[in-house]
């Protein structure tokens, strides 16, 4: 029997790759052998979680260790697979390269597993840059142009995984052991400082935060819905989010300015990705947006350097993943149905998918944190933290608290938007001719499931999330005095009871249906209706919403595009050198010796 | 047991409703006056609720009926825990825990997610247009709140819970009499107009236009629902800000008498708002709210920095 | 419940909707005029409202166009009962100076169940203001 957190890794693995050998016209039979293979990693991660194994080492180089941290990372991202499989079963039932589909997502499993439970560094930069496969795959799969959104993705994960690899190689000038047990490095000198900021920036791009978020959206207007849904959405963010943790927790000692990095990147990301998100016309890109801002909590979270706060980072990490694969897949169900992601055509399905609509609602209160919803506890300790760190002097705190308190009402704002596009409303024309109904229960399973989660990983916040998922893995953190929300659900539970009363009182059952009164109107066209997404446009110009948004429609803050522009620049600059002709090259060599000479000139002669 | 009795009697939904409804009524009450007019009878918010409770329910056609049922439910569950929240607070600063404020600024912003659920399931072009303009100046005055709102947080030294607050107050005076807190106490009550959705800041019902707006669809007990939320908020939120910046309230001796005062005169200072103003487009509005009383917050923020 | 409580509450608390079915505005300014200081109409809890489902009283005043029927009809059933009409003015009870006109055929109780008629060219907000306590007198004894 081999060492169950080397099967974690190599079980997915190896089915991944045997998925790939299954041809296309078995292209179901993959899809049912990867939910086995799914279902079985999440019945074995439980297993884990519940009796954590010894670790496991072989050489200097490959050390697994499964601790507190690491096991919440894995039993989601098995969660996740297995629910985003049995989704993809219907839900890209008509795609072709189906087999590509589940090998990589058996792959990223295993690649995740790796990074999770790797305790040598650079053990982990290996499978950290091996989860870059995955997503290639992933994008290349999608429909339209994929190849630029590829091309980005590369370029922004596989730079930043160059760079976490010089941070690697900094790092071990001061601790050359390379293990991540306890390092903390004090940030005292350059090479500290930069070694920290690269090991950010990988994590910046893998979670997906200003300025080097954009893969994301371009991502998401190609790729499968579910691809969206398991990457971006949930895995990379687990993946990445634990290692800004290990970063925070056991790598660094970090100070103040450090911190100070850090939220500013948090609130920065928090604001410029709601206000990006609050005025598309594309679902897919919408969320893509409120994935980034997302991170913005999180990274805040760590920035604020207390205990609640880390630990409500940490607890944001696990509900983003939730939500946000809630909504993905819940707007994706829709768009499998209407068959198309933009706004302007969609709308009015709520009445024919019912239970869509429910956890599209839940998840979407849940991640503009309405309590008591699980977005709401997160946000909550991650505000206490900054709290925490504003006890300790200074006033910059105030600025953190607005932003996140305001981003939540701009976040809860573009999702109403949502709502009412494509759920709510008029139905457009392709709703009112198509039979719309439920998507099938493969694909409505999951995002159930996902809202179940969201709603019981609130109210029961305390005996649960708090104590069995965050609470071991955060040093440090004390749990009491903590927002109880069990008591205030069953009060709100009380108070719809009341009014439901009221509504019996008021025979609100024998309700009698009219036709809408639209000012004595007979009755409008649908291509008259309120589409949801035009609500913003009176507010667009106002500044300084029109300033970011400009920005970032012209993409000026695009560190992606602003690299590519300079790096075309250099070259056209050595361009002009390569003229091709013989004397100038001879010119060149010349001058080079002749500077080599002048430089070494006085050891040579 | 003791929770369920605080959130259905005392100080939740009957005391709340009861209060709101005086609170309703004096609302209306001063407007008549100020138009010259004789006004209402006393129990005349009671009389309405009564009234729409006893209609039939018409229900649009072709809608999403559990939303549109369930939407007003959700408004009065959370602002009748708002209100115990509040109330349990002022009582008994000792019940208030960490981070009771965030949980209530939260709390709040669901009636208005309701009353905006609601007129999107209508399947009204009116209501939607009216819930978008509600989002939008949900939007807009949450800015200046929060920054209001953190005015007294800085001064009561960085601690979030309302108790605290209080009890600073009680050893410090009020924060209305500080520089910062009167500039904050300012943008504070523009903010809860938009929040109360009152002239100038009611483009989402706005009546002459879109015919009740977000509300165009509902009828009998829902539309007593409603109503009867925004009766609560009309108490609640003013409690609200007598709690942050006047001291909270006192009961014993003349503390009643100065307590209710300053409810009152809250209110009366709304309702003059409401009838001296007209009705702001919502761009207008949103400009307004983002630009001089957030201006005015940010400054009562810096100020309260300093230490004034 | 039975209807005489229904129509007690009523009557406490009528909100009109006003509709104009093509009337010279004249009815229309004289009604604005009950809810001036005045009249004050809102002592007797009579407020305006702007949807027909918020309604308790379909104020109807013009003399009943062809192309308004539908409408009209469509209004009232939108109206949350119970519920009463109003008709107001000569042109709304029996056409007045538009008697014959190919364009009104109907009078509005030929559409719907009027309760109660205030006649006028216009007429005074008094005489509104009468009939008006009048139907709340006629309602509240038909509990009894």
């Amino acid at each position: 029997m081999m060492n169950p957190l080397l099967m974690t890794i190599l079980f997915p693995l190896a089915a991944g790759l045997l998925c790939f050998l299954f041809p296309e016209r078995l292209k179901r039979i993959s899809g049912l052998f990867a939910v086995l293979c799914t279902t079985a990693l999440l019945v074995f991660s439980i297993r884990l979680f519940l009796n954590a194994p010894s670790g496991w080492s072989e050489g200097s180089f490959l050390y697994l260790k499964l601790d507190a941290l690491s096991r919440i990372g894995l039993v989601f991202a098995a969660l996740f697979g297995f629910l985003i499989s049995l989704y993809a079963l219907t839900g890209m039932s008509g795609e072709s390269s189906l087999p590509t589909f589940y090998g990589s997502l058996l792959l990223s499993l295993g690649g995740s597993a790796g990074v999770l439970l790797s305790q040598h560094l650079l053990t982990l930069l290996v499978f950290w840059g091996f989860l870059g496969l995955p997503l290639y795959l992933f994008i290349h799969m999608g429909k339209g142009d994929t190849g630029q959104a590829a091309t980005e993705a590369l370029i922004l994960i596989g730079g930043t995984d160059a760079l976490m690899l010089l941070g690697i190689a900094l790092l071990s000038l001061s601790s050359p052991a390379l293990m991540l047990g306890n390092m903390r490095i004090p940030l005292s000198d350059w090479t500290t400082w930069v070694a920290f900021l690269c090991l950010c920036l990988a994590v910046f791009a893998k979670a997906g935060a200003i300025p080097v978020h954009t893969w994301i959206p371009s991502m998401a207007r190609t790729a499968h819905v579910p691809a969206t849904a398991f990457m971006p959405a949930a895995l990379d963010k687990l993946v990445g989010i634990y290692l800004l943790a290990r970063i925070c927790f056991s790598l660094f000692e970090l100070s103040g300015a450090s911190r100070f990095f850090l939220c500013l990147v948090g609130s920065l990301t928090i604001l410029i990705g709601v206000i990006m998100a609050l005025f598309q016309h594309d679902y897919r890109r919408l969320l893509a947006f409120h994935a980034i801002s997302q991170v913005g909590y999180m990274i805040l979270g760590f920035g604020t350097g207390s205990a609640v706060g880390m630990a409500g980072a940490l607890f944001h990490m696990l509900n983003n993943a939730l939500y946000k694969s809630a909504l993905f897949l819940s707007c994706g169900s829709v768009e499998y149905r209407l068959g198309t992601s933009d706004l302007d055509r969609m709308g009015g399905v709520g009445r024919s998918m019912p239970l869509t609509l429910g956890a599209f609602l839940v998840s979407a209160a849940a991640i503009s944190g309405i309590p008591p919803l699980n977005g709401f506890a997160s946000k909550w300790m991650i505000y206490q933290g900054v709290l925490d760190m504003g006890k300790q002097g200074g006033f910059v705190w105030i600025i953190w608290l607005v932003a996140a308190l305001f981003g939540s009402g701009l976040t809860l704002a573009s999702f109403m938007k949502l709502a009412h596009t494509l759920f709510l409303g008029a139905p457009s024309r392709s709703v009112e001719t198509g039979r719309i109904r439920e998507a099938g229960p493969a694909m409505t399973f999951p995002v159930l499931v996902l809202a179940v989660f969201c709603l019981a990983l609130g109210i029961l916040f305390y005996p649960v999330a708090l104590r069995i998922f965050i609470g071991p893995a955060v040093p440090g953190l004390k749990i009491s005095g903590l927002w109880q929300p069990v008591q205030a659900s069953w009060l709100l539970f009380a108070g719809i009871i009341l009014g439901a009363v009221l509504y019996l009182l008021g025979r609100v059952g024998r309700a009698r249906e009219a036709e809408p009164f639209i000012g004595g109107e007979e009755g409008l066209d649908a291509d008259e209706r309120v589409t949801g997404t035009e609500f913003y446009n009176t507010i667009r110009d106002i500044q300084p919403f029109g300033f970011i948004f400009r920005m970032g429609e012209t993409r000026l803050m695009d560190l992606y595009h602003f690299g590519g522009k300079l790096s075309f620049a250099f070259a056209s600059l050595l361009q002009r050198v390569h003229h091709g002709v013989l004397t100038g090259y001879v010119a060149w060599l010349l001058a080079g010796l002749i500077l080599l000479y002048i430089l070494l000139g006085g050891r040579l002669l | 047991m003791n929770a369920l009795f605080s959130y259905l009697v005392f100080p939740g939904f009957l005391f709340t409703a009861g209060i709101g409804c005086v609170a309703s009524w004096l609302d209306r009450k001063v407007t008549a006056r100020v138009q010259w007019r004789v006004g209402p009878p006393f129990f005349q918010p009671v009389f309405d609720l009564a009234k729409l409770m006893v209609k039939e329910t018409v229900i649009p056609r072709g809608c999403v009926r559990t939303l549109f049922l369930g939407a007003p439910l959700f408004g009065l569950a959370a602002v009748t825990l708002v209100s115990t929240l509040i109330w349990k607070i002022l009582l008994n600063p000792e019940t208030a825990f960490a981070g009771d404020l965030i949980v209530i600024l939260y709390l709040l912003m669901i009636p208005g997610l309701s009353v905006i659920i609601g007129g999107f399931s209508s399947r009204n072009p009116i209501a939607s247009l009216g819930a978008s303009r509600e989002m939008k100046l949900m939007l807009a005055d949450e800015l200046p709140f929060i920054l209001a709102v953190s005015v007294p947080i800085i001064q009561a030294k960085g601690s979030i819970s309302l108790g605290f607050i209080l009890g600073y107050q009680e050893t410090y005076g009020m924060i209305l009499g500080t520089w910062s807190g009167a500039l904050a106490f300012i943008a504070a009550i523009l903010a809860m107009q938009a929040k109360l959705a009152l002239v100038p800041f009611d483009m989402a019902e706005a009546e002459t236009e879109l015919m009740g707006g977000v509300m165009v669809e509902y009828s009998g007990p829902p539309l007593a629902v409603f109503k009867l939320t925004r009766i609560m908020m009309l108490f609640t939120l003013p409690m609200l800000l007598v709690a942050l910046f006047m001291g909270g309230v006192r009961f014993s001796g003349f503390g009643i008498l100065w307590s209710v005062l300053k409810f009152a005169l809250l209110l009366v200072l709304v309702t003059l708002i409401r009838n001296t103003n007209p009705r702001l487009r919502i761009d207008q509005a949103v400009r307004f709210l983002w630009g001089p009383v957030a201006g005015i917050a940010a400054v009562a923020v810096v100020l309260a920095i300093l230490g004034l | 419940m039975n209807m005489g409580f229904k129509l007690n509450a009523l009557t406490r608390s009528l909100w009109v909707y006003h509709l104009s079915t093509g009337s010279c505005n004249n009815c229309d300014i004289e009604i604005l005029d009950c809810l001036t200081p005045r009249y004050d109409l809102e002592r007797f809890g009579i407020t305006l409202v702007g949807s027909p489902k918020h309604a308790d009283v379909l104020l109807v005043t013009g003399n009943m166009t062809l192309k308004n029927i539908p409408r009209v009809k469509k209004v009232y059933e939108s109206m949350a009962k119970p519920g009463v009409v109003i008709a107001v003015g000569t042109c709304a009870l029996g056409h007045g100076i538009f008697k014959g006109s190919y364009i009104c055929p109907q009078c509005v109780d030929e559409v719907l169940p009027v309760n109660l008629y205030i006649p006028g060219c216009p007429p005074k907000p008094e005489a509104i203001l009468a009939g008006v306590v009048k139907l709340i007198k006629h309602l509240r004894e038909k509990k009894t």
